[in-house]
């Protein structure tokens, strides 16, 4: 595979050349180049699921913070996720409540009700919620803040610590810099790298395992990390982050407000659907990554799906009944991988029509990493009044023959037109109106451009095209690292393609292979 | 403090009916308004535009009348300044998506940056960011906000979680925006937190409280500013905000937990989300009923925050542009954002005037409260009534309308009618500064500026 194919790739590697007079023009071994490493606050999702590792306490206490910023579609950009007086006072007062709770039972928190065992637990404490052994100022501190609050009395002595390690930027923040380093690019230790492989494969702090081999030295080299990687693929938790992935990138989530009141057809649809919509899609891309073919082509191509039985009867399936969600498999001919679920295409139409301009945007940004420009502002944006005589695509004409608009539309409208078969509820159907439909298309300025029939097609296609292999690297990317892609990344984008396409498109090599990046296994170092 | 509270817990009856702070409302201010009655500022943001022709007041100046849209405050006629014909510039001429540059520059006067927030980009650097300035109310609270328990209050309603120029309307610096406090309640239990239990004395309780968290919040500071020295630029940005967000805590420990105010009776409305997953109930959520009711709760807690002098910058957010509210009790079955671009002017201005109405229950609300020489609070305030756009199906930006209230005890000269032309939206907002004592020629993109406007 080449990488001037993939756009992406080639947009960086335009951007590289005035970026850095002093890049060096090739990947080479022995050169690192990790870029950015910005200090990564934990979201809510991961300080919940560390409250409950480090302290057992599982009442989810930052469901109620301030939502995380958000920037190429991901909740974990550390490029933007900022603190407002009112996310300070909402994790202070979280501290503060989980420590009440902590320390409400001495007898469970301490193995005995002295001082020394006080103690032990401070630096234990300490040394677990900042994911490696304690600084000896940090142990300093933290035994002082001890034993001011010892004054009052062993309980809360022992909930000022918890207060102040749970407000302190080594748990907050991971990805600090260690502040005696001052080499620009540095590997990073085994502590540093049980924290990455956690929070990135399990949206938590590290396990026992991975302590236990970050402070025997075992977790140093790229296959002692792969190996690591490997063993936490295997567990459900690395599953949820995956589904969790899939729901912000292809924003599943607005599945859930998908409102068709206005439909008239409310006998096929109501608001229960909704969460079965996501529930079928998110189900199947879990099949397909850890059970089915585990590859891009089948989350894109596959005829398989899960239902139950209020929504197999939507989809008109017999034979499926329950709540249960169970494996089916659709005319090969109608369904053609998440793309073509029904939830999709209605996310991606208005409540009375389709939408080939929703679903083709969806393509160009989504699978193909396209910017597209917005409308002129002064356009009003409405779509062509209904009529019943014409169909969708012979209304949507004006786009096409409008010089003006058709800049930038003959690059969405061909590709929507492609989805034509699915309504706006997404039911499959052969015509509109009473009209026959032509559901052919091309994606005009990709390297999958040529004519297609069809959405089945269309998805073969992009599960062919390099662009799309190169989109869904950069996607992993920004979630996996918690940044968008800079000219310093270019090496590591070229290996991660490179190493995607030899496992033949396996996504669980995928996200082995992001572990063993110059980007995920160094940093870049103090400023000087 | 020296006043005793109990003299000052009056219910303040008002026309509207009340869910719940109505037994609260001091008849009176905060001890701090016997010596000079402080000024406060408040921004009421109303998202997507208007309709020009049913809007803008006929007469001149003095001698005016209200338009079908602005009928619902024509009683605080001699309260208001009706600003008619500025122009967005800084929105006009910027970069980005309608909305993202419609509402980034609205408290900012400051066109949008370069940034990370387009999606789809193939690099950092095509997308657009946050507008480049601290925003107004901001600025204001950077001058007046250093002697009460909030430096500023940012509520919203039903206002996206998700933060990005499309959303947040307050800056308190660059690149760091102020999410909004969407439910009420918990609007509500941050005011009136850190209240001794019943039966405590207060004074060494506060001390107490504050002596614990300043010992934990001093070694995390510390921590911070370590760690400070240690990042790049951007980085170093980022976690400044942090800093300055505990040093904005750890600062006023001290400073009256309800100073003259005792704590009134809970919220019960709840900061409802379109979002909530709740399916059965999820349409309603998003109908004008609901959002209404959680709009008013909020303006009910900005009232008593401001009436107690636990805050003297305060500002509502009504949801974002790209909203899911139907105007159900309007007979509406689609979404005003929808309903924005289909530009019917009969049904929009049906909208507006739903905002005018809620508009004037503030107004009501805040001429209720009595301060201690007998002007209201209404009579100390600087009120900001703003539009997203102005013709919201093209996501205009020039000849918007804006609303002055209040009187910025005395310094505002209200009951009046005003028309601009060629000039940019900057100048109401450097008025803004002015009528709080915010010195300021220019504010946001100064080539946009010539100076306040004539208000005073």
């Amino acid at each position: 595979m080449t990488r001037a194919q993939g756009l992406v790739a080639a947009a960086l590697l335009v951007a590289a050349v005035p970026a850095r007079a002093d890049a060096p023009p090739v990947c080479t071994e022995g050169i690192h180049q990790p870029g950015p490493t910005p200090p990564r606050r934990l979201t809510r999702l991961e300080y919940n699921n560390t409250i409950r590792d480090l302290l057992g306490d599982d009442s989810r206490p930052a469901d109620i913070f301030a939502a995380e910023e958000s920037a190429l579609g991901f909740n974990n950009n550390a490029t933007v996720m900022v603190v407002s007086p009112l996310l300070a006072e909402q994790l202070m007062r979280a501290a503060e409540a989980i420590a009440e709770r902590a320390t409400r039972d001495l007898k469970k928190l301490l193995p005995c009700p002295s001082v020394a065992c006080g103690r032990t637990f401070v630096e234990t404490l300490g040394q677990r919620a900042f994911r490696r052994p304690l600084e000896p100022e940090e142990r300093q501190k933290l035994l002082r803040l001890f034993d001011q609050g010892r004054r009052t009395g062993l309980r809360a002595g022992l909930e000022a610590v918890i207060q102040a390690v749970l407000q302190a930027p080594p748990f907050l923040y991971r990805d600090a810099p260690a502040s005696k380093n001052d080499a620009h690019v540095a590997k990073l230790d085994g502590w540093a790298l049980a924290a990455r492989l956690s929070y990135f494969l399990w949206a938590t702090m590290p396990d026992e395992r991975l302590f236990a081999a970050a402070a025997a030295g075992t977790l140093e080299t790229p296959v002692q990390v792969q190996a690591e990687a490997r063993r936490m693929l295997a567990d459900p938790r690395a599953r949820a982050m995956v589904t969790g992935f899939h729901r912000q990138w292809l924003t599943l989530d607005r599945i859930d407000r998908i409102d068709k009141s206005r439909n008239g057809e409310t006998k096929d649809f109501n608001s229960a659907l909704n969460g079965l919509f996501r529930e079928e899609i998110e189900t199947f891309l879990d099949w397909a990554v850890w059970d089915g073919g585990g590859d891009l082509p089948t989350m894109l191509t596959s005829s398989i799906s899960f239902l139950n039985g209020p929504i197999a009867t939507f989809y008109r399936m017999p034979g499926v009944e329950g709540r249960e969600f169970q494996k089916v498999a659709f005319d090969p001919a109608q369904r053609s991988g998440f793309l073509t679920s029904a939830g999709m295409m209605s996310l991606l139409a208005k409540p009375n029509q389709t939408s080939p301009i929703l679903r083709g945007k969806f393509v160009r940004e989504k699978l193909l990493c396209e910017l597209l420009p917005d409308p002129p502002a002064n356009v009003e944006v409405n779509p062509p009044k209904l009529d019943p005589k014409l169909t969708t695509r012979e209304r949507f004409a004006e786009h096409t023959n409008d010089v003006g608009c058709n800049k930038c539309h003959r690059l969405i409208d061909p590709v929507g037109f492609g989805f034509e078969a699915y309504d706006a509820l997404g039911r499959y159907r052969a015509t509109e109106n009473g009209h026959a439909l032509d559901v052919s298309g091309d994606v005009k300025g990709s390297d999958v451009a040529g004519a297609f029939e069809g959405a089945v097609e269309l998805t073969n296609k992009l599960a062919d095209s390099t662009q799309v292999r190169s989109c869904v690297v950069a996607q992993w990317f920004r979630f996996a690292y918690g940044r968008g892609e800079t000219p310093d990344d270019r090496c590591t984008l070229a290996k991660l393609e490179r190493e995607f396409a030899a496992s033949g498109l396996k996504i669980q090599d995928l996200l082995v292979a992001l572990t063993q990046t110059d980007a995920f296994l160094y940093r870049e170092g103090a400023p000087r | 403090m020296t006043m005793d509270r109990r003299t000052v817990l009056r219910g303040a009856g008002t026309a509207v009916a009340l869910p719940f702070l109505e037994a609260m409302l001091p008849r009176r201010a905060s001890a701090a308004t016997k010596m000079k009655r402080p000024l406060r500022f408040i921004v009421f943001g109303e998202m997507n535009g208007h309709i020009r022709s049913t809007w803008v007041p006929t007469g001149t100046e003095t001698a005016f009348q209200f338009s079908e849209t602005l009928k619902p405050v024509e009683p605080f006629r001699d309260r208001l300044v009706i600003i008619d014909g500025l122009d967005k510039e800084a929105s006009t001429k910027s970069e980005g998506p309608p909305h993202m540059k419609a509402l980034g520059p609205m408290l900012t006067g400051s066109s949008l940056q370069k940034g990370n927030f387009t999606p789809g980009g193939v690099k950092a650097s095509v997308g657009m960011g946050y507008p480049g300035n601290i925003s107004v109310d901001q600025k204001i609270a950077q001058a007046v906000g250093d002697k009460t328990k909030f430096r500023s209050l940012e509520l919203g309603v039903q206002v996206d979680a998700e933060g990005n120029p499309e959303t947040r309307m307050c800056y308190r610096a660059i690149n760091q925006p102020l999410p909004p406090e969407n439910d009420p309640r918990a609007a509500y239990d941050r005011l009136f937190a850190d209240l001794p239990p019943p039966g405590v004395a207060k004074k060494a309780w506060v001390a107490e409280h504050a002596r614990r968290r300043r010992s934990v919040l001093d070694l995390v500071m510390d921590d911070y500013r370590r760690m400070l020295g240690t990042l790049g630029a951007e980085d170093k940005q980022r976690l400044e905000s942090h800093l300055s967000s505990l040093r904005e805590i750890e600062g006023r420990l001290e400073i009256g937990a309800g100073a003259s105010c005792q704590r009134p009776r809970p919220v019960d409305v709840r900061g409802i989300a379109c979002t909530e997953p709740d399916q059965a109930a999820r349409r309603n959520d998003c109908t004008d009923d609901v959002f209404g009711a959680i709009g008013r709760a909020q303006m009910d807690v900005m009232t008593t925050a401001l009436a107690c002098d636990l805050t003297r910058v305060a500002t509502l957010q009504w949801s974002n542009c790209g909203n899911r509210v139907v105007f159900s009790s309007l007979g509406h079955n689609k979404t005003h954002h929808d309903l924005e671009h289909q530009a019917d002017a009969k049904i929009l201005t049906q909208i507006n005037v739903w905002y005018a109405q809620q508009f004037a229950y503030l107004m009501t609300k805040l001429a209720s409260v009595k301060e201690l020489d007998g002007s209201t609070l209404l009579d100390n305030c600087v009120v900001l009534w703003c539009y997203e756009l102005s013709n919201g199906a093209k996501h205009g930006t020039t000849q918007m309308p804006y609303v002055l209230a209040g009187r910025a005890g005395g310094r505002l000269r209200s009951g009046r009618f005003l028309t601009f032309q060629g000039r940019a939206h900057n100048d109401l907002l450097i008025s803004c500064m002015n009528l709080m004592g915010v010195e300021g020629e220019t504010f946001g993109d100064a080539k946009y500026c010539k100076g306040p406007l004539p208000l005073a």
